[in-house]
């Protein structure tokens, strides 16, 4: 029961961050990448950063630098160690 | 048990490093395909807009949440009637508002040749001060292209304000950079006293000029390297006594918000 409530949250945390990227301004998806980040292991904080990047951001092979997917790997892996002390 | 944790998290941490390792593929990918990859989540993301805005219009525009207690205060067969009618005044209305913005690009069409193009994205939600509009190559948009902005209710004597320029033109959308956006600059005229414009994003720029020059809330900011036309207009100006220069606030006199058409000009012009 907990695994579907946690996953429902994880879910709903991620298509926020995905239809923010559309809809809302750019801190409502970054929030959504920082929360799935701390309580997660999550691939879809890759997916709402480049989203954001592709939809947003001009130029291509990483110039101008893709902030958002910069920032989705640094919160990945920057929490990881965070991650491993927190989660059960 | 610990073993069992411990296993899932290595499978978690495997999954992620591929997820990273995807992404950097997925980057060389779109750049090697000439970002071929970018051009199909915008026209996907120009479609799922262009659905969330007319179903909100639809929504909201119907009245369903505001008069939601009145509705149900009267009889069945009335309420399906005035709902109908609702939906048809919000449909009104959003036809009048297209109309409104249509009307504010005749004057541009008439005095150059461009396109009008459709704005399919949110202006607030990129953070690159980039939003897209519903026309690309195929319609004759390139990269460089200056967008101009009408008003009905403002007309600027060179008709229009230059609210952007196409930095990505894709098949069917393009990818405008606001002249406003964060970190752009733009040099400019404000009542021939030359400035260099910078963008601070929300349609609002600031610039020094020197301290003598005579120049007031309400003066047009005009861009020579943006074929002489209007970026906007001086909002405010703050003036420090022990400082040689003075600080120009400006701002773009349309809300972006409301901004439903846009005028795009051929590169050369």
């Amino acid at each position: 029961m907990y695994f579907l409530r946690s996953n429902s949250v994880r879910v709903v945390i991620a298509v926020v961050g995905v239809l923010g990227a559309l809809f809302a301004p750019p801190w409502l998806p970054l929030i959504s990448m920082g929360i799935l980040a701390l309580r997660f292991r999550p691939w879809e904080v890759f997916a709402i950063g480049i989203l954001v990047d592709f939809l947003w951001l001009p130029g291509a092979f990483f110039y101008p630098l893709p902030l958002f997917t910069i920032a989705a790997i640094a919160l990945v892996w920057g929490l990881e160690p965070l991650r491993k002390e927190i989660l059960v | 048990m610990n073993s069992y944790r411990q296993s899932n998290v290595k499978r978690d941490r495997r999954r992620l490093f591929w997820g990273t390792a995807l992404v950097v593929i997925i980057f060389i990918i779109d750049g090697i395909s000439g970002g071929n990859l970018r051009g199909a989540v915008r026209l996907g993301g120009a479609n799922v807009w262009s659905v969330g805005t007319h179903a909100g219009d639809a929504i909201f525009g119907s009245g369903f949440f505001s008069t939601r207690r009145a509705l149900e205060e009267e009889n069945q067969s009335l309420r399906g009637e005035i709902s109908e009618l609702q939906m048809r005044a919000a449909a009104f209305d959003v036809l009048r508002e297209e109309n409104a913005a249509l009307q504010g690009l005749v004057h541009l069409a008439e005095g150059s040749r461009g396109i009008t193009a459709p704005v399919v994205s949110s202006f607030r939600s990129s953070p690159y001060g980039t939003f897209l509009i519903g026309a690309g190559t195929e319609d004759g948009v390139r990269s460089g292209s200056i967008v101009l902005v009408g008003d009905s209710l403002r007309q600027s004597a060179d008709g229009g304000f230059v609210i952007g320029r196409i930095e990505e033109a894709g098949a069917h959308t393009s990818l405008v950079k606001g002249i406003f956006a964060p970190g752009v600059t733009t040099d400019a005229v404000i009542r021939e006293v030359g400035i260099s414009v910078l963008g601070r994003g929300g349609g609002q720029a600031r610039g020094e000029i020197p301290r003598e020059a005579l120049v007031a809330a309400g003066d047009p900011v005009v861009s020579a390297t943006l074929g002489g036309k209007p970026i906007g207009i001086v909002g405010k100006v703050v003036e420090d006594a022990g400082d040689a220069s003075q600080v120009v606030y400006i701002r773009f006199p349309i809300n972006q918000n409301e901004i439903r058409f846009v005028y795009v000009l051929p590169a050369q012009q």
